[in-house]
């Protein structure tokens, strides 16, 4: 009689020895390839602003501050810098609409933030008898929605106490229409199963808070591989967004994206929050970066374009037989280590390390005797080391399917983190 | 390898942070959708799915030391879903596994044998309740203990071990064994 303890240790080892297969990372890469992040709907924004000026009447000069004072009070945790900062000056509005979620979970909506980049949510969960934990931990509202709205969240954020008797939160998303006059939060709860809810508000659009900064930029920089259009600047005291457009071949090589791209008011950098990029029909990818929010009264605004990829033109060879983990290869001015050099029946193997800011391009191996060149088919087991001084330093093994007996490595050129330093000025 | 610094850069979209980190613990991820679907084509398509959530969600989550648990839940919660898109399609094929296993019984050859055995046990997991099966695959199966899949699932221990417990004596009785064990 056979016992079922013993079949599921047969099986048991059978799914020990099974391996990833190769084919893995590749497959995951050109998923994750084809995932852009969702951009605001611009044109919503926009015409915000205009209603604004129009409906409300305002100028630059509209004191924001005098006109609200109410603070949502217990987010201080979740929340930083100028959104920390504009809860402080009372500049967002109260909303104080409730929901039963079940027999002891509350959900409470606080307030809302809204500038012309983003409408954030302030709400809080409540449950006395502390249930709040693992299955209120994925609460998620997702959905915004109201007339000519209709808007998924962008990000969220949220904290439970010790004993899980509330949650604050907040939840991002693109603003509404400035012609919604009540919104709508949907809501999934996902623990066992998924639960979905909503919760309707009334909404003043004219308590937005204005932007102290809206105007166009059309400045375009050259780069290595392409070009970056700066379209536009939107801020308020809330939050700054840059968009334009990019088409550059080689900026997704290295993972820098638009991290050096600084925005500099009267001398001071201010702080980058995040970004996002979505390829267009165009074949160009839209662009947008998100920055803390600007002060009333300033008279510069730079963009400072510190760095981002370039290219650099190599045609480097290698002699394989001189070096070794020890011997640091200068590779256009960025170092790089050959660990490994292995010799197969059906491929060559080649094992590097280097720092993680550049990324080899048109790489071959070939063997002086019969002169023959090989290109990289692909590589292959990427990991982070750690170094004694602390740094990180990326290996991977490059496979050439080849028989030869090579002994030179050849680098075409390197995508590479350049330093452009330069400056755009937008007021 | 920094786990936390990964996961905040991978919060900020950086994908190639994302995938970093499941690389770190690939035949782990691999292993478990490959004991939910049982082939290596179903297995690749699970991981495809759940790195694009994974991208898409990773902003909501809040404590960066439990990637690790947050997504291995997200990978089971696709391999139930070819599953259940496989169930719609794939009764004859079913039905075919269950004529190879009564051959293979038979058949001397060693691979098959193991193979089978394979499909053996998923055909009788298949009996089970989705929660005792799950718990079962994770721990008699992925070797996990009781504390990692209380995590992954969500659930106390105690109702680990119930689901265990219940779910072999299930199985015992399938295969005409005793159920004497304590627990």
């Amino acid at each position: 009689m056979r016992n079922i303890k013993d079949e599921l240790k047969k099986t048991r080892k059978n799914i020990g020895d099974l391996q990833a297969p190769p084919q893995l990372e590749e497959r995951l890469r050109s998923a994750l390839d084809q995932k852009r992040r969702p951009t605001p709907f611009k044109w919503l924004s926009i015409a915000a602003s205009i209603f604004l000026v129009l409906a409300v009447g305002v100028g630059m000069n509209y004191n924001a501050f005098a006109y609200y004072g109410k603070k949502m009070i217990g987010f201080d945790d979740i929340t930083e810098g100028s959104l920390q900062e504009v809860n402080e000056l009372g500049m967002g509005q109260i909303i104080g609409e409730s929901v039963m979620l079940n027999d002891t979970t509350t959900l409470v909506i606080d307030g809302m933030m809204t500038d012309d980049n983003q409408a954030i949510v302030y709400y809080t969960l409540t449950d006395p008898t502390g249930g709040l934990d693992r299955a209120f931990e994925f609460f998620y509202p997702d959905k915004l929605t109201g007339w000519m709205t209709n808007n998924h969240a962008t990000w969220s954020r949220g904290i439970v106490n010790k004993d899980n008797t509330e949650k604050k939160g907040i939840v991002s998303f693109d603003p509404p229409s400035p012609f919604a006059k009540k919104l709508t939060l949907h809501y999934a709860i996902e623990s066992e199963e998924r639960i979905t809810g909503d919760l309707t508000f009334r909404y003043r659009p004219n308590e937005a808070i204005q932007s102290v900064v809206k105007q166009r930029i059309n400045q375009t920089v050259a780069m290595d591989k392409g070009e970056v259009k700066f379209k536009s600047i939107t801020a308020s005291p809330m939050s700054t967004t840059v968009t334009g457009t990019l088409d550059v071949s080689n900026f997704s090589r290295i993972p820098l994206r638009l991290s050096g791209v600084k925005l500099v008011v009267d001398g001071e950098t201010i702080p980058q929050t995040g970004g996002s990029e979505r390829s267009s029909w165009t074949g160009k990818t839209n662009f947008e970066i998100n920055y803390e929010g600007l002060p009333d009264e300033f008279s510069s605004i730079e963009l400072h374009v510190d760095s981002f990829v370039g290219y650099k033109e190599l045609n480097q060879e290698i002699d394989l037989r001189l070096v070794d983990e020890n011997v640091v290869v200068d590779v256009g001015g960025e170092e790089l280590w050959v660990e490994y050099v292995a010799i197969g029946p059906e491929q060559v193997e080649i094992t590097i390390a280097s720092e993680e800011t550049f990324l080899l391009d048109r790489v071959f191996v070939a063997a002086s005797e019969s002169g023959e060149r090989t290109e990289l088919k692909t590589t292959k087991g990427h990991t982070h080391r750690k170094l004694e001084d602390g740094t990180y330093i990326r290996v991977r093994t490059m496979i050439f399917p080849t028989t030869d007996k090579v002994d030179t490595l050849i680098i075409g050129g390197i995508h590479y983190e350049k330093e452009y330093g330069k400056v755009i000025e937008v007021k | 390898m920094d786990v936390t610094k990964l996961v905040k850069k991978a919060k900020k979209g950086n994908k190639e942070a994302l995938l970093q980190l499941i690389m770190h613990q690939k035949d782990d991820y691999y292993r478990l959708a490959y004991t939910y679907l049982g082939n290596e084509h179903d297995a690749l398509d699970a991981m495809e799915d759940t790195i694009v959530i994974l991208y898409e969600k990773i902003g909501r989550l809040k404590k960066e030391d439990a990637f690790y648990s947050w997504s291995k839940t997200i990978l089971v919660n696709c391999c139930k879903d070819i599953l259940r898109k496989r169930k719609r399609w794939g009764f004859v094929e079913d039905m075919e596994n269950v004529e190879k296993m009564k051959t293979a019984e038979k058949s001397t050859d060693n691979f098959f044998q193991q193979r089978e055995q394979q499909l053996d046990i998923q055909q009788m997991l298949a009996t089970l309740s989705e929660d005792q099966a799950d718990a079962i695959r994770l721990k008699y199966l992925l070797d996990m203990d009781y504390e990692s899949i209380a995590e992954l699932k969500s659930v106390p221990i105690g109702t680990v071990k119930s689901r265990v417990f219940q779910g072999l004596k299930k199985l015992k009785v399938q295969m005409g064994g005793e159920v004497n064990e304590k627990y």
